[in-house]
């Protein structure tokens, strides 16, 4: 079901966009925006799940769908991995305090019951972190393709409908900042992580000054995520006020323009211009809300297992701290905080593309 | 950790990631012909992200050893370990410096202001096209009805479009092949501004 995750995705997005654009479609092909290639670029899975569907089915239902057929198996798949996870991490903290307190005089050395537990601890919770970072990964990937396929599809409408400054400055903004935010992810984010890990491990194991260098990699990657997801909505907001004047300057001079035509031809010229708005406008609506449920659905599993894998780690480093030694508990919520920062960089790159989206739907033209 | 821009391999080096920071922070300090190109000598044309992704990298994992030194050396061993490591960690910090391009930054917004723009003119000259057919098709409808009214005995109506300059297509000229009408031809001159000059007459021999 993961791996049809993103092909479900585009199928939901092309059948909602094509159905309620179908019914409003004037005279001509609307070939030319690349609807075309969008099925083309489905796999065969995809075009299968495509060709089965009731060719009614609203945004809503397909919404509905998704959301029970995802989260329904991936939250109890995830819960009971999770909650698995937690046990085993939290055995092994009571095993060390224990351990600890049978021996009080272990010396000013490396601390071995320490040692012991912070490995069991990362022996049991490293197959699953790397499993679903390597999810996580996969999701920001997806996100960042279908904002390359979806965009400048929704680029190419808001330019028909006359927005053309403001469509080509939106997609400029989004398509640029998509691309950073996903190189800097896969090059930086994630190796930053790991190196997070790496760090708490070596302060939980043997002291010394590895959790400051932990507290620097998980603040800069916070700080990245927020920089960039705040200066894309300023630089997307800014671009699109000055864009949209421009494009409203235009659009006010043609209907001048058309008004000095005679009655007859003024009224065809008004009336074709509305019927290619109306048409266009149906296509950008559906395609901005089938791009919402496509975001869904890509990021919506990956999402739900890290929440539930950070909440799961936090109450076991809560209830470990009443048995294990500091250390041991503070790696245990080093690894929750590991996910959670693995949870905002999925977050932010599918709310930046969500509110790419948004504001290219949102484009006024004609 | 991949970074094929870092050099050529050399017999013996350390590989992994340590080893990838260990060249980007000390291999350009070496010199010979075995140098390694790091932090100290990206070269023309080293992608922004590159620089920035290898320099934070490059401070953390430096960090990250130090720390993990310190704790592991003895007390003789980390007066030394501490001067060492602040050195190599101020050198992290400062090897980023000369490599920043920022006109490369300008290239890189720069490709998708262009392809946005391209996007953009092609989906406007489209929708131009499909407004083009609108008019002709509905000027055409028009005068087949006109034709209707005044008894007109037409077998095809051909309206031309043209670019007004101002943002919207008109119809400029018709052919229409039949028995010609004066009347039809005033109705077209008058309604749709077609002037008599520009509409073509036909009849079914081709005259």
């Amino acid at each position: 079901m993961d791996k049809l995750r993103v092909p479900a995705a585009l199928a939901a997005l092309l059948l909602t966009a094509l159905l309620t654009a179908g019914c409003a479609r004037a005279a001509g092909d609307y070939g030319w925006l690349g609807l075309d290639a969008l099925t083309d670029a489905l796999p065969e899975a995809a075009r299968d799940v495509l060709e089965a569907e009731n060719g009614t089915r609203s945004v809503g239902d397909s919404l509905g769908r998704m959301l029970s057929e995802t989260l329904g198996g991936a939250l109890q798949t995830a819960f009971r991995a999770g909650l698995a996870t937690a046990a085993t991490v939290l055995a092994a903290s009571v095993l060390c305090g224990v351990a600890g307190e049978l021996t009080p005089d272990r010396g000013k050395g490396i601390d071995y019951v320490n040692l012991a537990g912070v490995a069991a601890i990362a022996a049991s919770a490293a197959g699953g972190f790397t499993t679903l970072m390597g999810e996580a990964a996969a999701a920001v990937g997806e996100l960042t393709d279908l904002g390359t396929m979806l965009l400048p599809v929704m680029a190419s409408v808001s330019a028909a409908t006359g927005a053309v400054s403001s469509g080509a400055a939106k997609y400029a903004a989004s398509a640029l900042f998509l691309n950073v935010l996903g190189t800097l992810s896969k090059k930086l984010v994630i190796p930053l992580i790991y190196m997070y890990l790496a760090a708490s491990l070596g302060q939980a194991a043997f002291g010394g000054g590895a959790g400051g260098v932990a507290k620097l990699i998980a603040g800069l990657v916070k700080r990245a995520l927020i920089i960039t997801a705040l200066a894309f909505s300023i630089y997307l907001g800014a671009v699109s006020l000055i864009a949209s004047s421009a494009d409203a300057a235009a659009v006010k001079l043609t209907k001048t323009a058309i008004s000095t035509l005679l009655p007859v031809v003024g009224g065809m010229v008004a009336d074709a211009s509305d019927t290619l708005l109306s048409g266009l406008g149906v296509i950008r609506g559906a395609l901005g809300a089938a791009g919402l449920v496509a975001v869904a659905a890509v990021c919506l599993g990956p999402v739900a297992r890290l929440l539930i894998n950070a909440a799961l780690l936090r109450c076991a480093a809560a209830l470990a701290g009443t048995v294990a030694p500091r250390p041991v508990s503070e790696f245990i919520a080093s690894v929750a905080e590991g996910y959670s920062l693995m949870l905002a960089l999925t977050g932010a790159e599918a709310a930046m593309l969500a509110i790419a989206v948004i504001s290219a739907a949102k484009t006024a033209g004609g | 950790m991949r970074d094929g821009r870092v050099g050529r391999k050399r017999a013996g080096r350390v590989s992994g990631p340590y080893g990838c920071l260990f060249r980007n922070v000390f291999g350009n300090s070496m010199n010979g012909p075995g140098r390694v190109p790091g932090l100290f000598n990206a070269g023309k044309g080293k992608r922004m992200l590159d620089i920035l992704r290898n320099w934070i990298l490059a401070i953390c994992g430096t960090a990250l050893l130090w720390g993990v030194g310190m704790a592991l050396a003895g007390e003789k061993g980390r007066k030394t370990l501490g001067v060492i490591g602040g050195f190599a960690t101020m050198a992290a910090m400062l090897s980023v410096v000369g490599n920043i391009d920022a006109q490369g930054v300008g290239v890189y917004v720069d490709r998708y202001r262009e392809e946005a723009e391209e996007i953009a003119g092609q989906a406007q000259r489209q929708a131009a096209a499909e407004t083009r057919f609108i008019i002709e098709e509905r000027c055409e409808a028009y005068i087949w009805d006109k034709a209707g009214q005044l008894g007109v005995a037409l077998r095809d109506v051909t309206v031309t479009a043209k670019w007004s300059g101002e943002g919207f297509w008109y119809p400029c000229r018709c052919t229409l092949r039949g028995v010609e009408s004066r009347e039809l031809s005033r109705a077209i001159e008058a309604e749709l501004g077609i002037p008599l000059e520009n509409q073509t007459w036909s009849t079914d021999d081709g005259r």
